[in-house]
């Protein structure tokens, strides 16, 4: 908390009066949540140990989820795991068969992470260091790359689809090799699932199959077996809007895909993945509706039921479901003083506005939009960062008299939002 | 024919079959006698058969041979030589069809009877009257004629004397001198000794008839046998007139106590012909306390005689005037025991001398006034329960008129009239200083309704008791009293209650109370019939207890045996209107919130608490609240049909369906765990209600998720108040505060950890080119090298990661995620150009990278 860098603050401070969740720093303003932070450590770490992990994070919106699920796919990083992470959408879904469930995995692979390239678009960084250490130690042994690939990569034979890889990545090593850009194309294509048919996987790869709608769940373990032999310790796939799933009109999609989330709850929780973990995050009724949400669904629902002792205030995080509660005053409160703290690096002395501004400025916001501003702390947020912005740039300004000009609009998105999870991206487009 | 004997007899007073009639008494002996006489005598040769088979005698025809001779023997006896003169007789009627005169020689003088003959008839005739018997013939002649001065002894006592002499052993005693004996005393009388006392004794000068009816003359002769079944009694006996055997029963009666309950009711006459007489002919004072309460024992122990309780009622009634005033007040009794046409003088008084003091008439004194109204008639319930018609009486006379009952003093004063049951005298008593309230009527009609409204409140009681008299002060009959008049049926009832009421939490199975209050049925399964609710309703309200589902303040669903059935105290029941707004939302809430509790299969005490709170937080009275809150202890023993329920529901008016949601998520919430059955219920609720089911995950979520959620979040929530102010909870700030700072340290020993490794930055030695990059491949340090030297564009470092065969992405991961491990810090930028981060640069010069 004490040292804030000037990049982290300007990166920050730039992330949210833009109305996005800051890619560093979010420690200097995370507020409370620490056992929901410890639950998902343990999670990760579990991940980074060979082991598996699933959560469901339920928050209503504007309670954070989003912030949450960077922040952890952040430390997710941080631990040395890669991570993949899109949101569900009408088009991309778990399980279909025109394509949606390619089409979310491809925007997951997309959206690959690694420590070093956190913004996204780490799966050639991912292949290249995997080929590169494969031709570094074929040099050393005298080998053929072709067959160091194929041995570091015969565990992938025990999954479905896993000789395929070998052969994928040979050809993006050839490519490489031969500097023919198109072939490095078309394995990096194949390896996001966007080939649609098989003939033209053959024609351009030669493999026999490709990542289809059916198994992309399988898909995922084969990559997340793929970057442990690639040198990193696991794979977290983070999925946000699992609501969109609840929205599904036909009962047999909806089932199909819950059958989905089934195989893996069911997977993670029996250990028979390794190093792979799964962080779900969708809203209330996702969970609890009894017709089209998860509890619909006879199976998940005595899994996913919660500790029948965990109550009167005793918290259990063990379940694979964990709360998030929206913001309350004090909870935004904490918040804006911890980003005026960001603001004056820390230090104390050159808090631009003293606390009464802070509640001044709550008092203001709520006259003004009333309730909605507990439900959508973005807005909140992003004035009060251009209204320490103004106070910075102008010493002579007295706080006092800005309060009243903040202007300040209930979030216009807001039934978008509910209904278009595609317009709430702020995780996709999270760029500095 | 039965009444109009009855009705004769009460005007007379007097019942035939109590009281032999003088005819069949003293007549039939004589009778019989003569007959027996005439029978002896012969028909034969007067009666002669005609031409035509019949028979003929003094001219008469017949047809029968009997016929014929019992006429020949009648003629025949009418012509046998009697005395021939019958002075008073007279002129028979001439029969003008016959040809033989019949009449006029039929007469025959009754020998000792000068002025009495026996016609052809049998009859007895005297002054051109005639008697079927002879004492009555003769007790005819005595008052026609008069008087004769010489005998003594009137004309019926010489016959009573004459047939006394036939009697074997007759003891006479010597004659006393005439005397009251007021004090009990020693009297000698025929042989007997013995204390009396109240009666005249003594032998009159000269009788006075209208006086001496019960005097105890010891001149009289006192028969051997004593006539105890009162064969010999008269009509209105006196002691003269006894016949000697009948005498002895009488002073045998006297003498043994006067309370021997077999003896005829003609000896109790005789002495009460004495007290009456030296009451009110005589007017003893002094001795009128004495003789009413010798009246009022004997009227206890003779009281079942109608004709003596009728005159003993009239003597206490007109013995009031000459008792001294200070008398105990009357109570008031059934009217039915009186024959009167006025009110009874003793009551006048009372009422009276209230007046007279101008006190105003209390409860008792009106229902005295008017129970003893004339025209007054108790109904059944009056006369079958009437210790509780008295009560009743006493209660709402008392809410009517709480001061009293104030009746102007009427002009007229007390006049009693006596007539004596010896029919001898009659008496005027007068008291000048009491007025007579006989004449006034104007409070009467309002007390008259008074009292038939107590009767028909008794009435169905009453019927009970008709059926059967045992009834009285069970639980049944309790119940049909008015509240006021309750007694040890209810309490009981209230007790066992009560006890059951601590013993099971206040719920109880349907069948148990139907028992209770003593109804039979099955023990379990079939339905209570609506009858039996309704008993087990009033039964419960009589004994102060409440219980739900009553099916009179809530859906008329009926219970079956083994429902349960939540009791409650409470006064009177504890009604409520059960379709005031609040309340029916109030219910409608808790059955929602029953519902959603019990939806997941159990109720635990978290959840009914939390229906309580909200009970508390409903806008209703105490009572309404009690009675909800036995109604969610009920439902969630035996919860109701959700579709049933829920169409119940819909009749809540729209305004109130938001809390009735808000009620049933709480309830679901009160766990602190939300089952897949509750939401399903809640999700079912909301469709039933018409509200949008989004709402019912975020408040799930909401309650579920924060075990330390204060409890004003959902009621914020619920407002919709914009104007509030924000409250900071400092307590919870504090808390928060901590918890940031925990995850602060946390986050940071995450994020950080490298720079502790990086912290001392000793230069490490290494075989290779450049000892800065260690830890990094030789090939990628030259890239990084080739970097560092100049911002290479993306075809540059390209080109010079495949010149030192690096395949370019790999070889910036690699030497980013070096950079990570050495500085925490990608090194590397690739914003079109791969540059070096700048101030990664003069570090990496510091720990002696060639630039």
């Amino acid at each position: 908390m004490s040292n804030i860098r000037p990049r982290d603050r300007d990166s920050i401070l730039q992330a949210l009066s833009a109305g996005v969740v800051p890619r560093v720093g979010l420690r200097h303003i995370q507020v409370g949540r620490v056992r929901e932070v410890e639950a998902l450590l343990r999670d990760i770490d579990r991940v980074a140990d060979a082991g598996a992990a699933i959560r469901f994070v339920i928050g209503e919106y504007g309670a954070g989820k989003t912030f949450f699920l960077s922040l952890i796919r952040l430390i997710a990083l941080e631990r040395r795991c890669v991570t993949i992470h899109a949101d569900l959408a009408p088009d991309r879904r778990l399980h279909a068969t025109g394509g949606q469930a390619r089409g979310l995995y491809a925007e997951a692979v997309r959206n690959m992470a690694t420590r070093t390239k956190p913004e996204g678009g780490a799966l050639p960084n991912v292949v290249e260091r995997f080929v590169a250490e494969c031709m570094s130690s074929a040099e050393q042994d005298g080998l053929p790359v072709e067959r160091v690939i194929e041995n570091r990569l015969s565990p992938l034979l025990d999954h479905l689809g896993g000789h395929d890889y070998a052969t994928v990545l040979k050809a993006y090593w050839r490519g490489s090799e031969e500097g023919d850009e198109t072939l490095k194309a078309s394995a990096l294509r194949w390896l996001r699932g966007e080939y649609p048919t098989r003939t033209e996987a053959r024609q351009a790869l030669g493999v026999r199959s490709v990542i289809d709608d059916a198994d992309v769940y399988d898909a995922m373990k084969l990559l997340s077996a793929f970057v442990r032999i690639a040198g990193y310790a696991g794979l977290v796939v983070v999925l946000d809007e699992m609501v969109n799933l609840y929205k599904l009109q036909s009962a047999q999609a909806r089932n199909q895909n819950f059958e989905q989330v089934l195989r893996i709850l069911n997977d993670v929780l029996q250990g028979n993945v390794a190093g792979l973990g799964f962080i779900l995050g969708g809203t209330p009724e996702f969970l609890l509706d009894s017709r089209r949400g998860l509890y619909s669904y006879q199976a998940l629902q005595s899994r996913l039921a919660e500790n029948s002792f965990a109550i009167d205030g005793r918290v259990d995080m063990s379940g694979p479901v964990l709360r998030l509660q929206s913001l309350s005053p004090e909870d935004l409160l904490l918040l804006i003083s911890n980003i005026r703290s960001v603001f004056a690096l820390g230090d104390p002395d050159k808090h631009l506005v003293p606390d009464d501004g802070l509640t001044a400025f709550m008092q203001h916001c709520n006259s003004r939009i009333g309730e909605a501003y507990f439900r959508t702390p973005r807005n909140t947020i992003k004035a009060f960062v251009q209204f320490l912005s103004v106070l910075e740039q102008n010493p002579e300004v007295d706080w006092r008299s800005l309060v009243g000009d903040v202007s300040l609009s209930p979030d216009e998105d807001d039934a978008q939002l509910e209904n278009d999870a595609a317009s709430d991206d702020e995780l996709v487009d999270l760029r500095l | 024919m039965d009444w109009l004997r009855k009705i004769t007899e009460a005007i007379a007073g007097r019942p035939g079959a109590s009281r032999p009639t003088d005819p069949s008494r003293d007549v039939n002996p004589d009778r019989g006698h003569k007959s027996n006489d005439t029978r002896a005598g012969s028909t034969t040769g007067l009666v002669t058969k005609t031409a035509d088979g019949r028979y003929a005698a003094f001219g008469f025809t017949f047809s029968s041979l009997t016929q014929a001779e019992e006429y020949a023997n009648r003629r025949q006896r009418r012509h046998a030589p009697v005395a021939p003169s019958a002075p008073a007789a007279p002129p028979p009627p001439k029969p003008t069809s016959r040809p033989e005169p019949v009449r006029q020689q039929t007469k025959s003088p009754v020998p000792g009877f000068p002025n009495i003959v026996i016609d052809a008839d049998g009859r007895f005739e005297t002054g051109n009257y005639s008697f079927s018997s002879l004492s009555q013939a003769i007790a005819y002649a005595d008052r026609r004629t008069p008087k004769p001065s010489s005998p003594s002894v009137p004309a019926w006592q010489r016959l009573e004397s004459a047939s006394a002499a036939n009697i074997v052993g007759t003891a006479k005693g010597l004659s006393a001198p005439p005397r009251w004996i007021g004090e009990p005393a020693e009297i000698s009388v025929g042989g007997l000794k013995f204390n009396a006392e109240l009666v005249y004794f003594g032998t009159p000068k000269r009788y006075d008839q209208k006086c001496d009816m019960s005097r105890i003359d010891p001149a009289l002769a006192v028969g051997p046998s004593s006539d105890r079944d009162g064969v010999h009694l008269s009509y209105w006996p006196s002691y003269q007139k006894l016949h000697p055997a009948s005498r002895r029963a009488y002073l045998e009666w006297l003498a043994s106590g006067r309370s021997k309950p077999s003896t005829p009711i003609g000896y109790v006459f005789i002495f009460f012909y004495g007290l009456e007489q030296r009451l009110f002919m005589e007017q003893s004072r002094d001795e009128a306390d004495r003789i009413l309460g010798e009246v009022e024992r004997l009227l206890t122990i003779y009281g079942t005689n109608n004709s003596f309780r009728h005159y003993a009622h009239a003597l206490l009634s007109a013995g009031a005037l000459l008792r001294p005033n200070d008398a105990p007040p009357l109570q008031p009794r059934p009217r039915a025991e009186l024959y009167t046409f006025e009110i009874p003088v003793n009551v006048r008084m009372q009422l009276g001398r209230a007046i007279a003091e101008g006190r105003a008439l209390d409860a008792n004194d009106a229902l005295l006034w008017i129970l003893n109204l004339p025209d007054t008639y108790l109904r059944t319930p009056g006369t079958r329960c009437f210790e509780e018609v008295c009560e009743l009486w006493r209660l709402r006379f008392g809410e009517r008129h709480p001061n009293g009952l104030l009746v102007r003093k009427p002009r007229s004063t007390i006049v009693q009239h006596y007539r004596a049951a010896s029919a001898t005298f009659s008496a005027t008593l007068k008291d000048e200083t009491i007025p007579d309230i006989s004449g006034t009527n104007a409070p009467l009609g309002p007390l008259r309704d008074l009292l038939h409204a107590c009767c028909d409140e008794l009435a169905a009681y009453s019927r009970l008791l008709g059926r059967d008299p045992t009834a009285r002060g069970t639980l049944a009959a309790d119940l049909l009293l008015p509240p006021a008049l309750r007694g040890s049926g209810t309490a009981k009832l209230r007790e066992t209650l009560e006890q059951r009421f601590k013993q099971s939490q206040g719920v109880i199975a349907a069948a148990e109370l139907r028992a209770l209050i003593g109804e039979d049925g099955p023990a379990t399964g079939a339905r209570l019939p609506a009858l039996v609710l309704r008993k087990i309703a009033v039964a419960l309200d009589a004994s102060g207890f409440g219980f739900e589902p009553d099916p009179r303040y809530g859906p008329k669903g009926g219970l079956s045996g083994d429902s349960p059935v939540a009791i409650f105290p409470c006064p009177a029941g504890g009604p409520v209107e059960p379709d005031e707004y609040n309340y029916a939302t109030a219910r409608a809430h808790v059955e929602a919130a029953v519902l959603a509790s019990v939806a997941d299969g159990e109720v635990v005490e978290a959840e009914m608490e939390a229906i309580r709170i909200q009970l508390d937080a409903a806008q209703v009275s105490p009572l309404e609240r009690q009675r909800l809150a036995a109604y969610a202890l009920a439902l969630a023993r035996d919860p109701p049909k959700v579709s049933a329920a829920l169409k119940r529901l819909k009749e809540i008016p729209v305004a109130g369906r938001g809390q009735v949601a808000e009620s049933a998520i709480a309830a679901a919430l009160a766990d602190g765990r939300v089952h897949p059955a509750e939401v399903k219920f809640l999700e079912s609720l909301h469709t039933a209600l018409g509200l949008p089911a989004d709402d019912i995950y975020s408040a799930l979520h909401r309650g579920v998720s924060s075990g330390t959620q204060r409890k004003s979040d959902r009621a914020t929530a619920i407002e919709n108040g914009s104007a509030r102010r924000i409250e900071i909870d400092q307590e919870r700030l504090e808390q928060l505060r901590r918890d940031t700072t925990k995850v602060a340290t946390l986050l940071s020993s995450i994020f950080e950890v490298e720079d502790e490794a990086r912290r001392p930055p000793a230069p490490i030695p290494s075989s290779s080119v450049m000892p800065a990059f260690s830890g990094l491949e030789p090939r990628h340090s030259e890239l990084l090298a080739a970097v560092l030297k100049r911002p290479l564009t993306r075809d540059e470092f390209d080109a010079a990661a495949r010149a030192l065969r690096l395949l370019p992405e790999g070889a910036f991961e690699a030497i980013n995620e070096w950079s990570f491990e050495r500085f925490d810090e990608p090194l590397l930028e690739d914003d079109g150009t791969i540059t070096a981060a700048a101030h990664l640069i003069d570090e990496l010069k510091l720990i002696g990278a060639e630039s």
